[in-house]
């Protein structure tokens, strides 16, 4: 089935679902409807084998700018991610009682989730390059509509500063396309030893730039704290589950196979910084009050060991990073969703005056307590394959590099266990049930939908890796 | 037979999923009928599988279901594996476990969140036997993880307590720092080897026959960092007394009888490995050594009667660790197995003790029970004789064996660790005769004391009898009988004793050494026993409320204040330096320096402004202005 279809898929669903406004059951029906459609042309493609699917059409000819897009072994799961997360995202949004039900936030996903196709399947680097900047104004039009009143501001900043990555890529691709040829954007106009080994370096670091601050790796996070802390939950879904993704499908689709001695150059310089990042976040994580905050700093930690597992070129780390940024991006989604159920519960965001929470919502405990094991990273979950993954590769690059990382196991579980017991565990404050709106059917369906997630891709983390793996292994071959 | 074996773990899932799912609809004695019948078949089918191995010649038993985890280099599968080894441990583990099961109905009955504690137990369960089945390293460390994952459920299992949370939370905590040794370790293995599965590993290594490998003592250490969190070995055994803050059902089968000696199983278990490093091996025996000692010290100056017994859990399993470091593996196994019933079986009687004397647990509001608990005494007894080591007890043929294999390979430590076996001696009896002697010093109405109903005095029974006559499977040499376990287990042992003869290590004990190997221990345990009688019994001494004035007595009554230096050197300095990156970097300095640009920005450009007239669409524009420039720059050649 031509990509075309489910790129454009979404953009159909934004305009339906800004004419259905705050019509609560037609948005349920959008989301579902539109989860269904995007799983159904998925099951098709892994069907086929991936045969035929890529396509090229002339779009901005003047400059050289095609419309090509592929789906590949690569990129597959990034857009299967991208479907479950803009869908869970929805479901929140669309399940939150009738008064609440808001077109535009509706439409601004799918638009969101239109953006995040077209860079995930681009074949042309100007192509990429749109969408990946047009991706931050769904969600900066969402935060700085809906957030509290410090949104604004946080957004702002979030947006500013990728702003700024941004051009340091623009300018890179500005530059390839001058020194190309052919003079167009198609990826497979350079090939890894295109450029000269200095002429890598510098475009390395302007790539590596724009998405380390998208990722972020350490030390270009400091935007996302107060971001996925003031913004609707949402968008903080979306910012946290997917978005932060384009930045790792940008250093796999373009950095490693474009740069790959601008890599050997200067990755060394990240992969230390961004392992000193996975403490980092973790330690912060284990002081902070506010629950996003536990869960923002958590990310920060999990999102630099996978960006230092990138960064170290390792065959393993590589095949980890596939599984971990789905098994990240699956369980940060859900532990945001139930954070906010739980801060909406207890009238707060501030760990300290939660507690007990246990015994007001049995489902809601359970289905906290998987996404956490899978955040921990406990056998049998969707975190462990990666994480065993991707400290392996790093372990192997460097021995103390990788007790360094691996002392994640460690703190992930201090900082999660707390945030789980002070929320949910001890004595109640007052707090007594958990209403209708906060956990309906729907709701717990959507979860115990990501939760089984959790377990399957736990027992069989094959189904990823026997896609993925072929992808690293071309990847493999770059330098 | 392959079935049987995928089917054994399942059944307890099958429980956990049952009760876990429906403990608010199943009636309290259904969620127990049905947490039992799940142990009590893994127990049963373990027992086929069992005679169906035996029957088929004692070939082991490799079951493949799917391939689990792989990459280019390697795979590996998610897979069972039996062998001598595994049926030990499946016996014990199902076997106490149905015991522990049962006695829980009894127990717990009072509890509202009965069918929670089933569900927790059937889990337990399904992990240990994931466990001790797994066939390889990383099979292994799922069990690992899912038993320091329920043990984290079922300390915290009356969860508003804080400080029960707390202690669940350190116990899960300091179990990941081992976790974190075993990962590598794994990773190094599966480096050097290219598998992790263990029929390949002793293959892979059985060729490799050079001793002290740099490589493979570092992998040997991880492992055992592994071991160390686990079963409680010093530096990580603090958890360990905390734990004791679970239903005592809890502290019997996971933190006496099954999950803390699962270390010494993983060691058994890679014996090829341990036998070539014979540098890690006598490393461990000391750190077996001193965990055996500070634990038996630090047990004689408890009060809370589960704080006894988890010191002196402490204390055995460095015992075990002895024998490993020595190259005893099966004595080691034979003391787990023994210690399994015994301890098992203390931990109950204190069960039954804490439930008659509705949940008093400090000995010193005790004393004069065995006239109301007649059942508990009794069985206490015995396995109170069989902890301190007297004959015909089975706690003495696993201990000496222990003993006679550490006086053939270094005497200071044999010497140690005989003097060790006296102070258990003294403090289990210190214990008894507190708990069971004299007359009754707490506040309770006597008739109110009730024993064990029949659902908590049946198990007692029964592990009384396996703690009298367990030590029938490994008797010593000089009784001319054979030695059952130490002969069943040869051929899992076998790659380990080639390793040892090429070590060097292998060691034999003469008729005569062991012989007075054992009239020594005998000697000390009695002295002992003795000691605690004249002081406690006859001398009518109670541990006094105040706190202690005695400098040595203070040390060892505050635990050698292990706690208090983590605190100190682990504890607060994470803490400070999550604070300063916290406070200080994160908000300071990262921070400023990009508000620093902002402000830039905004005194260059003035572009903030546009924002702050609540005009968002101006930075799509301004976005989009600087792409169409940029494009045209380059177009038109300007660079």
């Amino acid at each position: 089935m031509n990509p075309l279809y489910l790129l454009f898929s979404p953009l159909l669903a934004a305009v339906a679902s800004w004419l259905a406004g705050r019509n609560a059951m037609a948005q349920k029906v959008l989301a579902f409807a539109s989860l269904g459609f995007s799983l159904f042309v998925f099951q098709n493609w892994n069907a086929s084998g991936f045969e035929d699917l890529s396509v090229s059409y002339p779009w901005i000819q003047s400059f050289g700018i095609s419309l090509a897009l592929a789906v590949n072994n690569l990129n597959y799961w990034f857009l299967v991610l991208t479907a479950l997360v803009v869908f869970t995202a929805q479901l929140f949004h669309s399940t939150q009682g009738e008064d609440k039900v808001r077109g535009d936030v509706m439409a601004l996903i799918f638009l969101l989730q239109f953006c995040l196709y077209g860079v995930f399947m681009a074949q042309d680097l100007m192509l990429f390059y749109f969408c990946y900047e047009a991706s931050i104004l769904p969600i900066y039009f969402i935060s700085s509509r809906y957030g509290s009143p410090a949104a604004e501001r946080a957004i702002l900043k979030f947006f500013l500063y990728t702003l700024g990555g941004s051009l340091c890529m623009l300018l890179a691709i500005l530059y390839m396309y001058n020194q190309n040829g052919s003079q167009d954007f198609l990826f497979s106009s350079f090939s890894s030893g295109y450029f000269d080994a200095p002429v890598q370096g510098w475009l390395f670091l302007a790539f590596f730039v724009a998405f380390a601050i998208k990722m972020p790796l350490f030390p270009f996070h400091s935007w996302q704290a107060d971001a996925y802390a003031e913004s609707p939950v949402e968008s903080t879904m979306l910012m946290s589950g997917i978005l932060l993704k384009m930045g790792i499908y940008g250093m796999m689709a373009i950095v490693i196979p474009y740069f790959p001695l601008g890599l050997k150059e200067y990755g060394f310089i990240f992969i230390g910084l961004s392992a000193f990042g996975v403490l980092y976040g973790a330690f912060i994580a284990m002081v902070q009050f506010d629950i996003r905050k536990v869960l923002a700093f958590s990310s920060l930690s999990h999102v630099g060991l996978i960006g230092t597992g990138l960064l170290t070129y390792e065959n393993v780390a590589l095949e980890g990073v596939v599984l971990q940024m789905f098994a990240h991006g699956i369980n940060i989604v859900g532990l945001f969703f139930i954070s906010e159920i739980i801060s909406q519960q207890a009238a707060t965001r501030d760990l300290d005056q939660m507690g007990g929470l246990t015994r007001s919502s049995f489902t809601l405990t359970v289905l906290f307590f998987v996404f956490l094991l899978g955040s921990i990273a406990v056998p049998l979950t969707n975190g462990f394959p990666g994480e065993f993954k991707l400290i392996m590769g790093i372990f192997n690059y460097n021995h103390a590099l990788g007790i360094l990382c691996g002392s994640t196991v460690i703190f992930s579980s201090v900082y999660m266990l707390r945030m789980f017991q002070k929320s949910m565990l001890g004595e109640s404050n007052g707090s007594t049930s958990i209403q209708a709106p906060a956990l309906d059917g729907l709701r717990v369906a959507g979860l115990v939908i990501l939760a089984g997630q959790v377990i399957t891709l736990g027992l069989f983390p094959g189904i990823i890796s026997g896609i993925s793996d072929a992808a690293v292994r071309i990847l493999m071959l770059a330098y | 037979m392959e079935k049987i074996l995928n089917i054994i773990p399942l059944l307890p899932l099958i429980g956990f999923l049952i009760n876990g799912i429906g403990f608010r609809l199943i009636p309290k004695s259904a969620a127990g009928i049905i947490g039992s019948l799940a142990s009590f078949g893994a127990f049963v089918l373990s027992i086929i599988a069992f005679n169906s191995f035996l029957a088929g010649g004692q070939k082991p038993i490799e079951t493949i279901m799917w391939t689990w985890l792989s990459s280019r280099d390697w795979s590996v599968d998610f897979s069972f594996y039996a062998d001598q080894l595994t049926f030990c441990m499946l016996m014990v583990v199902t076997g106490v476990g149905f015991l522990i099961h049962i006695f829980s109905i009894g127990y717990m009955h009072h509890d509202e969140g009965f069918g929670k504690f089933f569900s927790f137990l059937n889990l337990f369960l399904f992990s240990m036997l994931v466990l001790v089945l797994g066939g390889n390293l990383l099979m292994t460390f799922i069990g690992w993880e899912g038993v320091g994952l329920c043990s984290f459920l079922l300390i915290g299992f009356w969860n508003r307590n804080e400080a029960y949370n707390a202690a669940a939370k350190k116990a899960f905590v300091m179990n990941r720092i081992g976790d974190l040794g075993f990962l590598i370790g794994i990773f190094l293995i599966i480096f050097r080897t290219g598998t992790a599965s263990y029929s390949g590993i002793v293959e892979m290594l059985g060729y490799e026959q050079s001793i002290n490998d740099p490589f493979m003592v570092a992998a040997a250490i991880c492992l055992f960092i592994g071991a160390m969190g686990k079963s409680a070995q010093l530096p990580l055994f603090t958890w360990l007394p905390d734990a004791m803050a679970g239903p005592t059902p809890v502290s019997a089968l996971i933190h006496a009888a099954t999950m803390v000696t699962s270390g010494i199983y993983l060691l058994i278990r890679m014996n090829v490995l341990y036998s070539s490093v014979p540098m890690v091996q006598e490393f461990i025996m000391w750190i077996g050594l001193a965990t055996a000692i500070i634990g038996a010290l630090i047990g004689t100056a408890q009060n809370d009667i589960k704080k006894v017994l988890a010191y002196s859990t402490v204390s055995q399993l460095g015992f075990m660790f002895v024998a490993l470091g020595v190259g005893a593996y099966s004595a080691a196994l034979f003391h787990v197995i023994t210690h399994a019933f015994f301890k098992a079986l203390l931990f109950l009687g204190a069960g039954s003790v804490i439930h008659g004397l509705h949940e008093e647990q400090d000995i010193r509001r005790m004393g004069g029970l065995r006239k109301f608990l007649p059942v508990t005494y009794f069985t206490f007894m015995i396995a109170n004789l069989a902890i301190a080591g007297v004959p015909p007890f089975s706690g003495f043929f696993s201990k000496d064996e222990i003993l006679a294999h550490t006086f053939a390979s270094n005497k200071i430590a044999w010497v140690l660790l005989t003097i060790t076996a006296g102070i258990t001696a003294f403090y289990m009896f210190r214990l008894f005769f507190l708990v069971f002697f004299r007359e009754y010093r707490g506040k309770l109405e006597t008739s109110s004391i009730h024993d064990a109903p029949a659902s908590m005095a049946i198990p007692l029974v029964i592990l009384a009898v396996l703690s009298l006559v367990g030590g029938i499977i490994g008797l010593p040499e000089v009784s001319h009988m054979p030695n059952y376990l130490a002969d069943f287990l040869q051929p899992v042992l076998l790659p380990g004793q080639s390793m040892a003869a090429i070590a060097k290590t292998a060691h034999k004990i003469s008729h005569s050494e062991e012989w007075m190997v054992m009239g020594v221990s005998v000697v000390v345990s009695l002295a002992g026993i003795i000691f605690a009688y004249v002081t406690y019994l006859s001398g009518k001494a109670v541990p006094s409320d105040e706190a202690p004035v005695n400098p040595i007595h203070k040390l060892v009554s505050s635990k050698f204040y292990f706690d208090e230096i983590y605190e100190a050197l682990v504890l607060k300095p994470i803490a400070l330096i999550a604070n300063l990156f916290s406070v200080l970097i994160d908000l300071l300095f990262v921070n400023l320096i990009v508000e620093g640009f902002g402000a830039l920005a905004r005194f260059a450009g003035g572009s903030l402004r546009l924002t702050q007239a609540g005009r968002v669409s101006g930075y799509a524009l301004i976005m989009l202005i600087s792409i169409v420039v940029f494009a045209l720059a380059f177009i038109f050649r300007i660079f």
